[in-house]
């Protein structure tokens, strides 16, 4: 939800917008993309990010709360290739998302999907009830990542 | 702030490489276009493998020999991840010190101190 406002100030969602003149042109590859699938792209990236943290910190998390129970070469291996598998599937959202945000926007979708994630499991995983003055200052730290990364991103034809 | 306790440095360190490799790996596979989405793909899995081990490895230390609490060790990640975001960012020019850029920060650091206090 905090990201939906974000969005709006920054124009991601304007898709009456003409779809050349909001994302970088590279001279082999037009800017071809047509409103629906920006509104398709910016959904699919959003959502791959989230689940992609859910999935990371629910196996994380998870793994470390049964540790004792395997060997602790088991559970490195186990670590490394959730690790692969997890950068391999988000790789693809990134790029894509890139096309309309800047790195810095992209680091603030995955900073968000990351305390979501994180403050939903540790609530079931380690019965972490976030105080509501820890979430006043998570709210500020998020507005503050915000305002850091507000520049619209400049499109070089 | 415990971030600064000398004591814990060698996994602050720890940490903070494994936030330094998570920046990269974002930085760099956004700005290597010329690489293919599968070349970057396999390039990121193997530095997302690098990435956890050295997380689960400075975690594991932090939570069960320092009792530091778990929410704590995540939130320092991601401030240190920003961080180092937000110094890309001035060299790209993407953060130019205007008002509400500067306003930003000061909330920043507010925030992430009483955040990590």
């Amino acid at each position: 939800m905090s990201l939906w406002p974000y969005f709006v100030v920054m124009g991601v969602f304007d898709f009456q917008r003409n779809p050349n003149t909001k994302e970088k042109k590279l001279p082999d590859r037009p800017a071809r993309r047509t409103i629906g699938r920006k509104n398709e792209d910016v959904a699919k990236v959003i959502s791959t990010i989230l689940a992609f943290h859910f999935i990371l910190y629910g196996a994380f998390y998870g793994l470390i709360e049964i540790q004792h129970l395997m060997p602790d070469a088991l559970i490195l291996l186990i670590i490394a290739v959730i690790g692969a598998a997890m950068f391999y599937t988000v790789t693809p959202a990134n790029r894509m998302g890139h096309a309309y945000l800047s790195s810095g926007q992209i680091a603030i979708i995955h900073f968000i999907c990351s305390f979501v994630a994180f403050t939903v499991l540790s609530l079931f995983i380690y019965d972490n009830v976030v105080s509501t003055e820890k979430m006043l200052y998570i709210g500020a730290f998020v507005l503050s990542t915000m305002l850091i990364f507000s520049k619209k991103l400049e499109v070089k034809e | 702030m415990w971030l600064f306790d000398l004591s814990y440095l060698p996994f602050n360190l720890l940490l903070i490489t494994s936030a330094f490799i998570f920046c990269v790996g974002l930085l760099g596979h956004l700005n290597m276009k010329f690489f293919s989405v599968k070349t970057t793909q396999i390039v990121a899995a193997i530095g997302g493998a690098a990435f956890a081990l050295l997380y689960f490895f400075s975690f594991i230390t932090l939570v069960a020999t320092y009792f530091v609490p778990v929410s704590l060790v995540h939130y320092t990640f991601f401030t240190i991840f920003i961080v180092m975001i937000f110094i890309y960012s001035i060299y790209t020019k993407m953060v130019t010190f205007h008002p509400v850029q500067i306003l930003g920060m000061i909330l920043f650091g507010i925030s992430a101190y009483f955040l990590l206090a």
